[in-house]
């Protein structure tokens, strides 16, 4: 090639190399990105270290060789026409108009970048300055805030100042049953009932106004409209945020509460259902009674001493069904109010919680009581707690069998959990009743010994209201059983409001 | 002149209101019963606007709390709201041992909260508080 000399005198350029012009040389050596010159030959003229750095070629094998072997081999076809077209019309510019671009390493791998074209007139000759920028980690950051945003676990919108969707993801069309092609470049009003899309326009300016992060519509029942038609009740998160060019956006984070909703909704029910149940039990089934019993005791009272004997027999047996009943009542009383979680919390000194307990209860001589406890201190709710352990420590005593025995109480850290153990060497219960003990009213002893079959299920359900749980197994090496109790020995906010 | 001591029962069951009766009669028996099948009644009664039952003063009344057309509650919220029958001495007499009923009955100022089915013992309690109650009405007694 012909290389007519610079008439400055100045040789920028000789055999490929930029030499004899330091300065030139010093302002690409230093720029903060990389940068190499290039002729009309597509021959590469000089580098700086950052474009070594950044493709991990030494400088010696870009001097003189041809720009293509930079490119991903599908971009090599065509860009030769191109940089034809920019010398022609050379003017400084970004090369590939929004394209994505990408390099090819020393190493093979693709890099995405971002190139500069700045034309250099050296006389007759026209160079290009390229800059070249590493996109990689901006690229990342990218990907990290779209792979966010597209798997978060709740819905998300970004909305442009005219009320447009500009960007979905897939949880916020699973809660619409929407595609996201259905929604990007719609207006979000479509989301709304129509009775609030007037007035929500209103709102959208009044936002952006004065964007501030913020809950939406707080205190008030927010629905949205589901494609089949029909309203979701969600909570809504607004936050301004700006797209790349600076336009103003909201980003909205959207809650599908239906289930919540419904659940709360169950709970409310179960709990004025329970309500009524034990205002019904505690007034409508004791007041006939009540009167039974009265109208039995007159019976008596007018019939005196001379009734035939088997109608006293048969009165007093139909009193002692009446009391029977009364304590059945009050027992289902009982159950019902166990339901209840105690939130008085506070420290919970083991031994002095088996203490307090053994205070009240009698323990005949012949049985031993052996404490292991190696949990001494918690933060619990003591009254729910100490009714249990009353109530299985008494259990254990009254079923004993003989004269002698030894009941164990251990104490132990288990996890977030207490293990309580209470193990006797009574008679034991049936491997087949032990899910049915906890039951209500439920009782596997007859007789004296037979208790209310209260005690176990209010323990059960006091167990399970406090986050905890309670089961039962037949010892291995002893007679008799071991009652399990599981307690949190943490405080949770799912339990202790 | 010796006032005898009325007194009204509010009660919807008419076995109930027998029980409380044979009980009064026992303790006291120069007392003068007046019934009311529920709260409706009893305001009539006690407004003086029943057709064929008045009430003479000194009187206590004894309160079922569960009854129809108008219960117990009701009806201490109507008396408590009325200047002129705000001052009516009423004692509840229930079937019920629930705590919230206890405790929003005496938050109407009830004068006690007796439970029937311990009702042998508390009507001892009764007939003493009755006859204080009778006493100090009566100075000249």
């Amino acid at each position: 090639m012909d290389h007519p000399e610079a008439p400055d005198n100045i040789k920028p350029i000789q055999n490929n190399q930029l030499v004899g012009n330091e300065f030139l040389q010093q302002l690409i050596t230093y720029l903060p990105m990389g940068a190499m010159v290039v002729n009309t030959d597509a021959t590469i003229v000089f580098v700086n270290d950052s474009l070594s750095e950044v493709l991990g070629y030494t400088k010696t094998e870009f001097i003189g060789a041809d720009i293509d072997f930079l490119l991903p081999a599908q971009f090599q076809a065509n860009h030769k026409k191109l940089m034809m077209q920019f010398f022609k019309e050379p003017r400084k510019r970004k090369m590939g108009d929004g394209q994505a671009l990408y390099a090819r390493k020393k190493d093979g791998k693709h890099i995405p970048i971002e190139i500069g074209l700045n034309p250099i007139q050296q006389g007759e000759k026209t160079f290009v300055l390229a800059t070249l920028i590493d996109l990689t980690s901006r690229h990342k950051a990218r990907d990290m805030f779209q792979r966010s945003i597209q798997h978060a676990p709740h819905g998300v919108l970004v909305i442009d100042a005219s009320g447009i969707i500009r960007l979905t993801n897939s949880a916020l069309c699973n809660s619409f049953g929407y595609t996201s092609e259905e929604l990007i470049n719609q207006p979000m009003n479509m989301l709304l009932p129509h009775r609030y899309r007037h007035h929500h326009d209103l709102l959208r300016h009044s936002f952006h106004q004065d964007p501030k992060p913020r809950m939406m519509g707080v205190g008030r029942d927010l629905t949205a409209l589901h494609k089949d038609g029909r309203e979701f009740p969600v909570e809504i998160g607004l936050s301004p945020c700006e797209d790349e060019e600076d336009n103003e956006m909201v980003l909205v984070s959207l809650l599908d509460i239906t289930k919540r909703k419904r659940l709360e909704q169950e709970l409310r029910e179960t709990n004025t259902n329970l309500e009524e149940f034990t205002y019904v039990a505690s007034h409508d089934l004791r007041s006939p009674l009540r009167g039974i019993s009265d109208l039995l005791e007159w019976v008596k009272e007018d019939l005196g001493s001379d009734s035939p004997p088997e109608v006293t027999k048969n009165l007093d047996r139909i009193d002692v069904r009446i009391q029977r009943m009364e304590q059945l009542i009050d027992n289902l009383l009982t159950y019902a109010r166990a339901g209840k979680v105690e939130s008085i919390t506070q420290d919970i000194n083991v031994n002095a919680l088996f203490d307090n307990i053994f205070e009240l209860l009698e323990v005949p001589k012949g049985i031993t009581v052996t404490r292991n406890i190696q949990l001494e201190h918690f933060t619990s709710v003591w009254t729910p707690l100490e009714t249990v352990m009353r109530n299985l420590i008494s259990n254990a005593i009254k079923h004993h069998d003989q004269s002698t025995g030894s009941i164990t109480i251990g104490c132990s850290a288990e996890n977030n959990l207490c293990h309580f153990t209470i193990c006797d060497d009574g008679p034991g219960i049936p491997e087949a009743a032990f899910t049915r003990i906890f039951r209500l009213f439920q009782t596997v002893t007859s007789g004296e010994r037979s208790g209310t079959g209260i005690g176990l299920s209010v323990s059960r359900r006091l167990v399970e209201t406090h986050g905890g749980r309670i089961s039962v197994e037949a010892n291995q090496h002893q007679r008799g059983v071991t009652f399990h109790v599981w307690w949190p020995r943490f405080l949770r906010r799912d339990t202790h409001d | 002149m010796i006032k005898e001591l009325s007194v009204l029962i509010v009660e919807d069951d008419d076995v109930a209101a027998e029980s409380i009766t044979r009980s009064l009669k026992k303790v006291a028996s120069d007392i003068n019963i007046v019934y009311a099948e529920h709260g409706r009644t009893a305001i009539e009664i006690l407004e003086s606007k029943h057709p064929d039952k008045a009430l003479s003063s000194p009187f206590v009344v004894l309160l079922d709390l569960n009854m129809p057309v108008m219960n117990g509650f009701e009806f201490l919220e109507y008396v408590r709201d009325d200047p002129s029958l705000q001052n009516t001495v009423i004692f509840i007499l229930t079937t019920s041992n629930d705590d919230n009923d206890r405790s929003r009955a005496y938050s109407n100022n009830v004068a006690g909260y007796m439970v029937k089915s311990a009702v042998g013992p508390q009507f001892a309690k009764l007939a003493i508080l009755m006859e204080a109650y009778r006493n100090a009405v009566e100075p000249n007694h």
